[in-house]
């Protein structure tokens, strides 16, 4: 069976019974949705191997728990963003316990996609650094909302069906996440006339 | 509506949520008001600042070395299952010990000593109760019957 082509519901349910080429289509689905989530909340890519695979491993244990009313996505997001605070927890303990602050522990900054021009970076690779840093210090709900629109390109239905909020919640919560980001970079997007 | 609600709108609309009436009322508001049209410049710029980070990738190979893992993650939990079980069942077995323990502690006491009435142990006489009560330092209720029943 090809399950390159089947819902996630036909995978699920393969998987349930028993054939385990179900789970590797489902990792090959969502693994880079997985990476980015553990990129996102760490910010070191060689920490994302590891770590995803971790999120699958938990997948597999969990999976044969999931129903029909929910949806595959969600219950592999909701498992990524618990893996990667986690391991954001454990490395504050060690850094406060080993009195270390020597280094950047939230992780190395990021790479940038090629902006359009040169000028175009010299003037926004500082401002895109802040956003970055400011998009890590967001509360967990305010970055899973904004990285589910502006990562994942999400409608606020889609996103609304893996959190299992509303529509409307989910307008609410990304226009509280903008606003917590924008006060966060106030110095850098003062509303100059 | 105040500036709240409409920024409030002004996200949906750079999120490309509006229906086409409520994004006309955002447009009027926003010709007359530079705050607000400032505000969407914002938000359009944060937002491709986010989506300029680049995406890390996982190679193409990924899900086979996840299905390794489990593969290996099965082999431990094999090996260690035996220990496992064993450990399991000594638990079971010393927990049933320890209450069979407690159990019969609480419901078996030793007989206790019953004290003879001093008009049976003053008795001085040749009587059987006698010499069966003058021989026991602690007489029993069986002692006692004893040297009830018993004729002189």
């Amino acid at each position: 069976m090809n399950y390159a082509e089947s819902d996630d519901r036909s995978l699920v349910q393969a998987f349930q019974n028993g054939d385990e080429r179900a789970f590797e289509e489902i990792v090959r689905r969502y693994q880079r949705q997985v990476a980015n989530v553990i990129y996102m909340t760490l910010g070191n890519p060689q920490d994302v191997p590891d770590l995803a695979q971790e999120v699958f491993l938990k997948t597999y244990r969990s999976l044969g728990r999931i129903t029909v009313e929910h949806s595959l996505f969600s219950w592999i997001y909701r498992i990524a963003v618990n893996v990667a605070i986690d391991e954001l927890r454990r490395r504050k303990i060690r850094r406060m316990t080993s009195f270390d602050f020597s280094g950047d522990a939230e992780g190395k900054e990021p790479k940038f996609r090629d902006p359009v021009t040169p000028d175009d970076q010299l003037a926004s690779s500082e401002r895109r650094e802040q956003v970055w840093k400011a998009l890590r210090k967001l509360s967990e709900t305010s970055r899973t909302v904004l990285l589910l629109r502006e990562y994942e390109e999400l409608s606020y239905r889609e996103i609304g069906d893996i959190l299992h909020i509303s529509e409307q919640a989910v307008k609410s919560r990304i226009f509280r996440a903008r606003e917590e980001l924008k006060e966060l970079l106030k110095d850098y997007f003062e509303e100059r006339p | 509506m105040n500036h709240r609600d409409i920024r409030k709108l002004i996200s949906a609309m750079v999120d490309g949520e509006l229906d086409d009436a409520e994004t006309k009322r955002v447009n009027e508001h926003m010709a007359s008001c530079p705050s607000c049209t400032r505000y969407a410049r914002t938000l359009r710029m944060v937002s491709a600042d986010i989506r300029s980070v680049s995406p890390v990738s996982l190679p193409d190979t990924f899900p086979l070395s996840v299905l390794r893992a489990l593969r290996v993650e099965e082999a431990e939990s094999r090996i260690w299952m035996p220990v496992e079980a064993f450990a399991r069942r000594f638990v079971v077995g010393l927990g049933g010990v320890v209450v069979l323990f407690v159990a019969l502690a609480t419901t078996i006491r030793p007989e206790e000593p019953v004290v003879a009435e001093p008009y049976l142990t003053g008795e001085m006489s040749d009587s059987t109760a006698t010499r069966v009560l003058l021989t026991k330092e602690a007489p029993t209720k069986n002692d006692l019957l004893l040297a009830v029943v018993s004729p002189e």
